[in-house]
C-alpha cells in the first residue's frame, strides 16, 4: 500500500465502513417493481391552520391588478440558447468558421453574445472511432475549449457557454486544445478558429422573462375555497382517493418565471409540498396540466433552459414546461402527485432473541420463524446467518409498505450495516457488521419502523401576466405536419385492408418480469413470443422471419412460423436492419476496437464487412437496390447527426448532410422504402421529422407525440408507436407523409420494432 | 457488455442492463457517497436514489457521453443534497461517532506497517470528517475519483476558480489537521 496516495487512503477509509459485497440492486428492484421513488422517514401531519392563513393570504391577493403580479427582469430568450441578460446589446456571429485537419472537420455554426454568457454552436464531425478509448472506464484528453480574446485573456466553458465577451472587444479564437476524449496522438490538436463578432439584426428573438413574486400564485378565494378540503381547526391529513389522490392547494406548486415565446408559453416553478414537518416527497408520474375549462395542456420539456438559470437559485430542483397558448383558458391547473413516507409509531420497539453459541461459522443458519409485532405490523423473522463481515444477516417477510426498520443487537455497537431498501419480493433484509462477531445469547431490537405514507396530489394556478390575444384558437397548420399531441384522439381506425400484416413489439411477456419480442397479427390483435429475452428486433422484407439480438449479443433469426430459430456466427450486434432482397443483415458493434460502428453480414453468418469507422453510429437502412447504405453517426458531444451513405460497389461512405434538430438520445433513424426519404425523432425526444437523402425538405411531421418505434410499410406509409409517458403501452398509428392521411391501428405493449403490411 | 450497450439496454426496457449497471459501479459509488456523507446507510439511499433517478430519465441520456462520469457527478450531487437535508431528518440509527470510529480504526491492524497505514487512515478520516462537506466532495472528486478540476467544476456547477478555492481551503485544512508532511497532495 502506497500511504501517499490519498486515493488509495481514501478507498480505504471508505472500505473499512462500505462493505465491498454490497448489493444495493435487490433494494433498487424493489424500488422500481412498485414504481415508487420514496426513501425518506416522515410523519406526514397537515394542519387546516395552514389552510387557513393561506386563504387568508389569498384573500389580501384579490383584486390587485395583473400587472402587479409580475416584475419584469433583464433578462431575455432566445429559442435553443436559453435566458441570457439583457444588459448590453446582443451580438452575434459574422460567418460560419469551418477548420478541416485530416478528415475532422470542426465548425463554429453561431454565437450568441450577451452580458452574462457567449453562447456558441460548435460542431465537431468525422473522428474516427480509434481516436476514442475502447473501454468507457478510459479516459482521453479531457482539456475543454476555451476563447482567447485578442488581449490575451481565456474565456473557459462551463455547460456549452462561456464566459462574457467584452462589450467592444469583436474578435476572439476559439481554442480547442484536443477534441474531447480522444487519445494522445489519434486526433489532432490545437485547433484554433478565428470569430468575428456583429451586432445582432433587429429580428433575432429575444423573447421576454418575467419572474413571479411568490404571493401572486393564488388566482381567487373562491377557487381555493372550493378545492380546500380541510375542516377549519382540526388536525388533519388529506385522505387520498383510490386512483386521483386529493390536490392540495397550498403553494406547494408554484410557478417562479415565465417566459412569452412565439406560439405559447415556458413556465419555470418549484415544487415544494408545503406542511410536512419532516422528511421528503418525492414526485411520481408526470406533471398534469389542465386550463380552466378543463382541457389537457399538452407540454414538452425546453431542452434549452436545463442547465441555464440565469437569475435563479441553480441549486433547486425547478421543473420547466413549454405549451402553446392558442385556445387556452386561464388559470392553468398544474398538479404533481407523490409519496410521503411515516414512521409508523415514534419510540416502538420489539426484541427478540437467538443463541449464536459460542463460535458461530460462516453461512451457519438459525430459522426461527417466529412472528414479532411493531407498530401495528407483523414481521416474520425467518432465518439468521452468519455472514462475511463479522455480523448477521435477518430476513424477515414483510408488509409491502414497509420501507425500513431498524436493528441493533443490544450491548454490542455495529460497524456497518446493509441490506433495507424495502419490501422486495415480500422480503426485508438487513445485515449488521461488527469488528468482532457477537456471540451466545444476544437479544436484537427492532425500531424506528418506517412505512409507505399517502399518495398525494398538489395543484397550483398560473395566469399569464398579461394574458396573448394574438394566437388564432385554431392557427393554421403548417406544411407537412400531419399529427400534433391535440388531434390524436381524433384519429379514425384503419380500414380493413390496411390493418392486415403484423407488428413486431419489444415489450414485457405476460404473466412475466421478462420482455422480448411479440408478433401482433393487426387484424385482430392477437400476438405470439418471437423471443423470450432478446432486443433490436427486425421483420424481413417478406416477413417472415425476425432478427434480433439475444442476450448474449448474438444474432438470431427465427421463423416467425415454425419459431426454428439459427443463430449467426461471427456475428454479434444490434440494431439490426435487413436488406431489401432479405440476404443481408446491417448493424452495429463493437468491432477492431471502435465502439458501435455500422457491420454488413449475409444472412448465413458469411461475408461480415466492416462499413464504418466513427463511433456511436445507427443504421438508417438500405437504398431500394440494396447497394446504398445509410448510416448516421453523432457529432463529438451529441447533439447533431452527420447523415452518412455508404456504396457497396466502391467500399466509400459519403457526407450527405447534417440533423440538427434530431435527439442527441435514441434517433432511430428509418430509410423509406423508396429511398426518398429518413425518418427520425426530434430533439424533443417526441416528435417526428422527415427529410429528403439529400438533406433537403427537413420538415416536422409529428408534433410531440411521444414516438418512439418507427417503421415503413412497403408502399410508404409511415407507422409510428406512440408512447403513453404514464404507461408502458404505445399506440401504433400509420400516417401517409405525402397526404397527412393517418389512421389508428391497435395499441400494444411497447415499442414497435418491426411492420409488414403486404 | 460495455457501458454504452448496457445503457441501450436499459433503455429498452430491459432491467438487465441496469443490473449491469448497478453491479459495476455500486461499490465505487456508494464509497464515493460514503467519503461524503459520512453515513455508510445514508450513502446507500444515496446511491440508490441515484440509481433509481436513471433507471427513470435514462432515454434522455446521451449514450454519446461516458455513463460512469455522469454517474459519478450524481452521486456527488445526490450525496451533497443529502448532507444538505440530513439536518431535517428524522434519525433511526445508532451510528457510531467520529470518537468511536477512529478508535476502531486504531486498534485495527496488528502488523507493523498496517499499524502505520491505519494511522494515516484514521488522521485522514477524522479530518475528512471535520471539513464542510462540499470541501469533503472536492477532495473526494479529485484524489479519489481523479477528476481534472474542469470535470469538478462542471460537476459541483462552479467556476474553476471556485474548485481551486475549494481545493485550497480543504488542503490548507488537512495539512493544518494531518501535519505538513502528510498533506494530501
Amino acid at each position: 500500500m502506497n500511504q501517499k496516495d490519498p486515493g488509495r487512503v481514501l478507498q480505504a477509509v471508505a472500505r473499512d465502513h462500505v462493505p465491498e459485497d454490497i448489493d444495493l440492486l435487490p433494494g433498487i428492484l424493489a424500488h422500481i417493481e412498485k414504481g415508487n421513488r420514496f426513501k425518506m422517514k416522515s410523519t406526514t401531519k397537515m394542519m387546516a391552520a395552514v389552510t387557513l392563513v393561506l386563504l387568508a393570504i389569498a384573500a389580501l391577493l384579490v383584486g390587485l391588478p395583473a400587472a402587479a403580479k409580475a416584475m419584469q427582469r433583464l433578462f431575455g430568450y432566445i429559442p435553443n440558447v436559453g435566458i441570457v441578460e439583457k444588459g448590453a446589446p446582443i451580438r452575434v456571429l459574422a460567418e460560419p468558421v469551418t477548420v478541416t485537419r485530416e478528415g475532422i472537420s470542426v465548425s463554429v455554426n453561431s454565437a450568441i453574445l450577451a452580458a452574462d454568457k457567449t453562447h456558441l454552436e460548435y460542431r465537431i464531425f468525422g473522428v474516427p472511432g480509434s481516436a476514442y478509448p475502447n473501454r468507457e472506464d478510459v479516459a482521453g484528453c479531457m482539456d475543454a475549449p476555451y476563447l482567447r480574446l485578442p488581449d490575451g485573456k481565456q474565456l473557459e466553458s462551463i455547460n456549452a457557454d462561456f464566459a462574457p465577451v467584452p462589450a467592444g472587444v469583436n474578435e476572439a479564437v476559439f481554442v480547442m486544445p484536443c477534441i474531447m476524449n480522444t487519445l494522445p496522438g489519434k486526433a489532432p490538436e490545437n485547433w484554433e478558429l478565428s470569430l468575428k463578432f456583429i451586432p445582432a439584426p433587429p429580428d433575432l428573438t429575444l423573447m421576454p422573462v418575467v419572474d413571479i413574486p411568490a404571493t401572486s400564485q393564488a388566482t381567487s378565494t373562491e377557487q381555493l375555497a372550493a378545492q380546500a378540503t380541510f375542516t377549519p381547526g382540526a388536525v388533519t391529513q388529506p385522505v387520498p382517493v383510490a386512483g386521483t389522490p386529493t390536490a392540495i392547494d397550498d403553494q406547494s406548486v408554484t410557478v417562479v418565471r415565465e417566459i412569452e415565446t412565439s406560439d405559447g408559453y415556458i413556465l419555470i416553478g418549484e415544487f415544494t409540498p408545503q406542511g410536512i414537518a419532516e422528511g421528503q416527497v418525492e414526485p411520481y408520474g408526470e406533471i398534469l396540466i389542465r386550463d380552466a375549462n378543463g382541457k389537457k395542456v399538452h407540454y414538452t420539456n425546453p431542452q434549452d433552459i436545463n442547465s441555464n438559470l440565469s437569475g435563479l437559485d441553480a441549486s433547486k430542483p425547478y421543473w420547466f414546461v413549454q405549451f402553446k397558448a392558442a385556445g387556452l383558458a386561464y388559470p392553468l391547473a398544474i398538479t404533481f402527485s407523490g409519496y410521503t413516507t411515516r414512521q409508523a409509531e415514534p419510540g416502538a420497539t420489539a426484541e427478540f432473541t437467538f443463541d449464536a453459541g459460542s463460535n458461530p461459522q460462516m453461512s451457519q443458519e438459525w430459522k426461527p420463524n417466529q412472528d414479532i409485532q411493531l407498530a401495528g405490523h407483523t414481521l416474520k423473522l425467518v432465518s439468521i446467518s452468519v455472514d462475511s463481515r463479522n455480523g448477521y444477516s435477518f430476513k424477515f417477510k414483510c408488509d409491502p409498505d414497509l420501507i425500513s426498520v431498524d436493528l441493533e443487537i443490544v450491548g454490542y455497537s455495529n460497524s456497518g450495516w446493509g441490506g433495507g431498501g424495502g419490501c422486495y419480493d415480500g422480503t426485508y433484509q438487513r445485515n449488521l457488521s461488527y469488528e468482532t462477531i457477537p456471540t451466545g445469547l444476544l437479544t436484537v431490537r427492532i425500531a424506528n419502523m418506517v412505512v409507505k405514507g399517502d399518495s398525494l396530489a398538489w395543484v397550483g394556478h398560473w395566469s399569464p401576466a398579461t394574458p396573448r390575444t394574438d394566437l388564432p384558437a385554431n392557427p393554421t397548420p403548417q406544411p407537412g405536419l400531419c399529427l400534433t399531441v391535440d388531434n390524436l384522439e381524433n384519429l379514425d381506425r384503419a380500414p380493413d385492408n390496411m390493418a392486415n400484416g403484423k407488428a413486431l413489439v419489444f415489450e414485457q411477456l405476460e404473466g412475466s418480469d421478462q420482455y422480448g419480442l411479440v408478433l401482433y397479427n393487426l387484424a385482430d390483435g392477437q400476438k405470439k413470443v418471437i423471443a423470450s429475452s432478446g432486443n433490436w428486433g427486425s421483420l424481413s422484407p417478406d416477413g417472415k422471419f425476425v432478427a434480433y439480438s439475444g442476450p448474449d449479443n448474438a444474432m438470431h433469426i427465427v421463423d416467425v412460423d415454425t419459431l426454428a430459430e439459427q443463430v449467426l456466427p461471427n456475428a454479434s450486434g444490434f440494431n439490426l436492419r435487413w436488406s431489401p432482397d432479405g440476404k443481408r443483415i446491417a448493424f452495429v458493434a463493437l468491432g477492431g476496437g471502435i465502439i458501435d460502428s455500422v457491420f454488413i453480414v449475409n444472412t448465413d453468418g458469411s461475408g461480415l464487412r466492416q462499413v464504418s469507422t466513427l463511433s456511436y453510429e445507427y443504421v438508417a437502412g438500405w437504398s431500394p437496390d440494396g447497394m446504398q447504405l445509410y448510416f448516421v453517426a453523432p457529432f463529438t458531444g451529441g447533439a447533431a447527426w452527420k447523415v452518412y451513405a455508404f456504396d457497396l460497389n466502391s467500399g466509400v461512405a459519403t457526407e450527405l448532410f447534417t440533423i440538427e434538430n434530431g435527439t442527441p438520445k435514441f434517433l432511430n433513424p428509418k430509410l423509406s422504402p423508396d429511398g426518398q426519404w429518413i425518418a427520425y425523432r426530434g430533439r424533443d425526444s417526441s416528435s417526428l421529422y422527415l427529410v429528403r437523402t439529400d438533406g433537403s425538405d427537413m420538415h416536422l411531421a409529428l408534433e410531440n407525440v411521444g414516438a418512439d418505434g418507427i417503421e415503413w410499410t412497403s408502399s410508404g406509409w409511415l407507422g409510428v408507436s406512440l408512447m403513453d409517458f404514464g404507461t408502458e403501452k404505445q399506440t401504433l398509428v400509420l400516417v401517409n407523409p405525402e397526404s397527412c392521411e393517418a389512421f389508428q391501428l391497435l395499441d400494444v405493449g411497447g415499442e414497435m420494432q418491426g411492420l409488414f403490411i403486404p | 457488455m460495455d457501458d454504452v450497450q448496457a445503457v441501450r439496454r436499459l433503455k429498452r426496457g430491459e432491467i438487465g442492463g441496469l443490473e449491469i449497471l448497478v453491479a459495476r459501479y455500486q461499490v465505487k459509488a456508494v464509497d464515493t457517497a460514503y467519503l461524503i456523507t459520512q453515513d455508510v446507510a445514508l450513502a446507500e439511499d444515496v446511491v440508490q436514489e441515484v440509481f433509481l433517478r436513471i433507471n427513470r430519465r435514462i432515454r434522455r441520456f446521451d449514450e454519446s457521453r461516458p455513463f460512469k462520469p455522469y454517474l459519478m457527478r450524481s452521486v456527488i450531487n445526490a450525496a451533497l443534497d443529502a448532507v444538505e437535508k440530513q439536518a431535517k431528518w428524522v434519525h433511526f440509527s445508532s451510528d457510531k461517532d467520529t470518537g468511536e470510529l477512529e478508535e476502531m480504526i486504531s486498534q485495527a491492524a496488528s502488523v507493523e506497517d498496517q499499524v502505520e497505514f491505519a494511522q494515516l487512515k484514521r488522521e485522514i478520516e477524522a479530518a475528512l470528517a471535520n471539513l464542510p462537506a462540499r470541501q469533503r466532495a472536492a477532495i473526494v472528486q479529485r484524489y479519489y475519483l481523479q477528476m481534472s478540476e474542469k470535470e469538478m467544476a462542471e460537476a459541483l456547477d462552479a467556476a474553476p476558480g471556485t474548485i481551486k478555492w475549494l481545493l485550497n481551503a480543504a488542503r490548507t485544512r488537512l495539512r493544518t489537521l494531518l501535519g505538513s508532511e502528510r498533506s494530501a497532495e
